[in-house]
């Protein structure tokens, strides 16, 4: 049905797409794997039109005829729908206009706000989500958020749907209800184009499977391979050497004081001081060891690392005490200057300094410790430490100039992990740091954050709904439940454990 | 196929080793600075072939840089906000109050550096005023220098009655109108070529650095400062001389392109100004940079205030009326984006003197100043235009 033949890419002289040739059949998914800078997210926006008709090489066909969109809105008119991985729901208005947002129902300038209304019912319904429209989106969880957009699109007679990363912030359960509805939707003879990195998810979903690496097509398949023979696709020459990484752990220290003791502490809304987003939570951290906490979405876990770095708008009661400090601090830059770090969930909006340098955005944090005595900054040590980092954490591209905004997730990821390495960093709080990672990124930020452990002696809460991820990298496991901290297990827990205690089990 | 790739390859390394002529002169035009200093040479060019001659005459030159250095100095303070995301719409009230504060301290016979400490120091009260209720009560900027801009010309208006303040002593004409001697002027040459030799060596000295991208910055470095060394030593030797106006222009030009570049406060406002949301959570204290951009502001309002009173000779009650309005459009047509995060001093200056040259050019050329306004709204809107649309195309490529 969808047929693009050699379609190469370049930005300034990368190339990021080499000659991709890729067929969608009516009826089908079709996945895309591959790690993050791979070209998948490029080729999905040149099939959807975000990438005009003028600016790539190699032609894209639609049943025959060929697709030349110049626009989104030319892409959408054709049937091809694109599913962003980040979102933009907008708040403050309702379910139904963000909904009907891409195509607004009524007559000549007029808005038809029931129609839309009605529209959202159906596709809501189609969803087995039983919500009113009528609602402001702001009342939606981010899983909910997600989605409602998905809704709309499986509702607005797409021929084409390219879904990019849905399942990346959904729960276990809203993962099956998405990928039920997906299978049903193809029965109509929809096509889908769908990128994970969650290749658990491919043998439940896909038809095909093509894999790429650094803009190359490097392999496709009829029916979904082992999860092996995609990692080693996937990663090429470096799966060898990432296989044979050991996983050594230090013991949990004892007999020293923590660098985190958190002690009764309760979040509540910002909007209503009455319901508590986070009740009665006492931990600690103590240095040199990564504890993880796990959760499912919507526990209270990013509440609770906003009120501890002192990004919170809205009430917080209790005790904590950090690296000798009694107190919570009562903003960031307080929270900063007794040691905390944070690395915020939502990347895009809380992580990234859009339009500027890889340099200043790994340094924001820092500036304090390039002195070059009273207000100057140091800018040459600057530089130097900016390009170590480069290199250590193998950032791509490796420039110190490039701007934020071209990485992808996983390089951006690695740069604002450094960014949160202060000379006088003591405990170091990481909100779902491989959200939308690929595997080989994945797998550096989990060892620098095991270095910066051990080397720094800093206490590392890591923040995760994967359940993997807390059994394999952290040193105790702490599991929260609608806003409770319900269970703490050694490293050897098993995933059914963490998970019915997650669950309220 | 795989040959194709192959010399694909091979085409495509030789382009990025050895950048062509063609693809630098490209590369060059589609820079705003580049953009800015042909349409400005056009423009000097037609007026002064159509005054015969009029235009690039000393005494015309220097009497646009006097026009012009208001203008400046208020452009570089917004340009500052600009790029914190933060705008000040007051700018023109709060330097009305400032100059007349400094007639009135000369009237009462504050000498000529009392008067200006006055100025600034008023101009610092008000900056801090105006910077607290918008870091620490988080009202919008535009709120707040809105209403800034009615309080600051009414409180003025009402202690004078809406009359004159003056005259001030010929000492403190000096300050702007005053000829500066032969070894300043020297000095100011000198000073321009060190600064571009200084911007062309460091530009080749950033590592992995795209090479067309080095050439042309240190090609427009050095070329600009020749430029600028021209035209001083030229200026400077003539009868007219070269107004101390320019000294001004140059120190807070220079003071706050220095705060930019290698100030903690300085890359603190241009990380706000890119997310305001994202820089808070990297533990930056948002409320206090803001608080010292405005207070940096109040500075500027004191400099335009003695600056406009030293030209003028007295403080007139619609001195300073519109400059807020300039100042915005100068920055923003030096490159100063709107959204935060971008922008440059020199920008701003090279803005204010596109503007200036303009209005000087019509009036000698008898246009009225209505169509004087036509003009420069077309320029704002089209240098903005293009830049965005170049911005697009760069990113896309």
């Amino acid at each position: 049905m969808l047929v693009a033949t050699r379609i190469t890419k370049r930005y300034g002289g990368t190339t990021v797409l080499n000659n991709v040739d890729f067929t969608l059949d009516a009826g089908q998914v079709h996945a895309i794997v591959g790690e993050n800078g791979a070209g998948k997210s490029t080729f999905v926006k040149i099939v959807a039109g975000i990438v005009p008709h003028d600016e790539y090489q190699g032609s894209v066909e639609l049943e025959g005829e060929p697709l030349k969109l110049s626009s989104v809105h030319a892409g959408r008119d054709a049937g091809v729908v694109l599913v962003p991985q980040e979102l933009h729901v907008i708040p403050h208005l309702s379910i139904a206009e963000n909904m009907a947002a891409a195509r607004l129902p009524g007559r000549g300038p007029l808005y038809d706000a029931s129609a839309a209304e009605r529209a959202a019912r159906q596709a809501l319904a189609t969803f087995d989500m039983k919500i009113d429209p009528r609602e402001p989106a702001s009342k939606l969880s981010p899983a909910q958020r997600r989605l409602i957009v998905l809704a709309a699109a499986l509702h607005a007679k797409a021929r084409v749907l390219i879904m990019d990363e849905p399942t990346a912030a959904l729960t276990d359960s809203e993962t099956d209800v998405l990928l039920d509805q997906i299978r049903r939707c193809t029965h109509s003879g929809l096509g889908i184009i769908y990128i994970t990195h969650r290749l658990d998810e491919l043998h439940r979903i896909a038809d095909k499977v093509t894999v790429l690496r650094n803009g190359q097509l490097v392999a496709g398949y009829d029916s979904v391979p082992p999860k092996q023979q995609l990692v080693r696709d996937m990663l090429g020459e470096t799966f060898d050497r990432m296989a044979a990484l050991s996983h050594e752990k230090p013991a949990t220290p004892t007999g020293v004081s923590p660098v985190l003791d958190v002690r009764g502490l309760s979040v509540f809304a910002a909007d209503n001081a009455q319901t508590p987003q986070v009740l009665d939570v006492s931990l600690k951290v103590y240095p040199g060891e990564i504890v993880g906490l796990y959760g499912l979405v919507g526990a209270g876990r990013t509440e609770l690392a906003r009120a501890l770095y002192g990004a919170w708008p809205g009430k917080v009661t209790g005790g904590c005490m950090i690296a000798g400090n009694e107190g919570l601090p009562r903003n960031t830059h307080q929270a900063a200057a007794r040691g905390l770090a944070l690395l915020a969930e939502d990347r895009k909006s809380q992580g990234v300094l859009p339009g500027q340098s890889v340099r200043w955005n790994m340094t924001a944090s820092k500036l304090d410790d390039f002195s070059l005595g009273g207000p100057l900054i140091d800018l040459a040590t600057e530089q130097r430490y900016v390009l170590d980092k480069i290199r250590e954490l193998g950032v791509r591209p490796g420039r110190a100039d490039a701007v934020m905004d071209s990485l992808s997730g996983g390089n951006q990821q690695k740069v604002l992990i450094a960014r949160c390495l202060r000379k006088n960093l003591k405990v170091l709080i990481l909100d779902e740091p491989t959200l939308g990672v690929d595997v080989g990124a994945r797998r550096d930020i989990y060892e620098v954050l095991r270095s910066i452990a051990r080397d720094l002696q800093v206490g590392i809460l890591l923040i995760s709904s994967d359940v993997d991820e807390v059994l394999t990298e952290a040193d105790r496991i702490l599991v929260m439940y609608k806003r409770r901290l319900r269970a703490e297990f050694p490293r050897s827990a098993t995933t059914q454990e963490l998970l019915s205690a997650a669950t309220g089990g | 196929m795989a040959e194709d790739i192959q010399k694909m390859a091979a085409s495509e390394s030789a382009g990025a080793q050895a950048p062509t002529w063609s693809k630098l002169l490209i590369g060059g035009i589609a820079s705003r600075s580049v953009i800015l200093a042909i349409g400005a040479l056009l423009l000097v060019l037609y007026f002064n072939v159509e005054s015969d001659g009029g235009f690039l005459r000393s005494s015309n030159i220097a009497l646009l840089l006097r026009q012009a250095a208001v203008v400046s100095v208020a452009a570089c303070g917004v340009a500052l906000l600009i790029i914190m995301g933060e705008i000040d719409l007051s700018i023109g009230s709060a330097a009305f109050l400032t100059g007349l504060i400094v007639a009135e301290s000369q009237v009462r016979g504050l000498g000529v550096v009392g008067s200006v400490g006055m100025g600034i120091s008023a101009g610092v009260v008000i900056g801090l005023a105006q910077g607290w209720v918008i870091s620490y009560l988080a009202v919008p900027a535009f709120v707040v220098t809105l209403g800034g801009m009615l309080l600051w010309r009414g409180l003025g208006l009402t202690w004078t009655n809406s009359g004159s303040i003056g005259p001030v002593d010929d000492n403190f004409v000096r300050l702007t109108e005053y000829s500066l001697p032969l070894p300043l002027v020297i000095a100011l040459f000198f000073l321009a070529i060190g600064l571009g030799a200084y911007r062309a060596y460091s530009a080749f000295s950033v590592p992995g650095r795209d090479r067309g991208k080095t050439m042309r910055n240190a090609a427009a470095a050095l070329m600009g400062s020749a430029i600028a060394g021209f035209l001083i030593l030229y200026l400077g030797s003539t009868a007219t001389g070269l107004p101390a106006a320019v000294l001004w222009i140059v120190a807070v030009s220079g003071a706050l392109s220095f705060t930019l570049a290698r100030v903690k406060f300085g890359r603190r406002a241009f990380l706000l100004g890119s997310s305001y949301e994202a820089a808070v959570y990297a533990g930056i204290n948002a409320k206090r940079t803001v608080l010292t951009g405005f207070i940096i502001m109040g500075a500027i309002y004191g400099v335009a205030g003695v600056m406009t009173t030293a030209r003028v000779g007295v403080s007139t009650p619609d001195a300073s009326f519109g400059l807020e309005l300039s100042a915005i459009a100068a920055a923003v047509i030096g490159g100063n984006s709107l959204r935060g995060g971008i922008g440059s001093m020199l920008g701003a200056v090279l803005g204010a003197f596109l503007l200036a040259t303009i209005d000087n050019g019509m009036a000698l050329l008898n246009v009225s100043t209505y169509a004087q306004n036509v003009a420069q709204a077309l320029i704002l809107i089209v240098a903005v235009g293009v830049d965005g649309f170049l911005r697009r195309r760069q990113i896309s490529r």
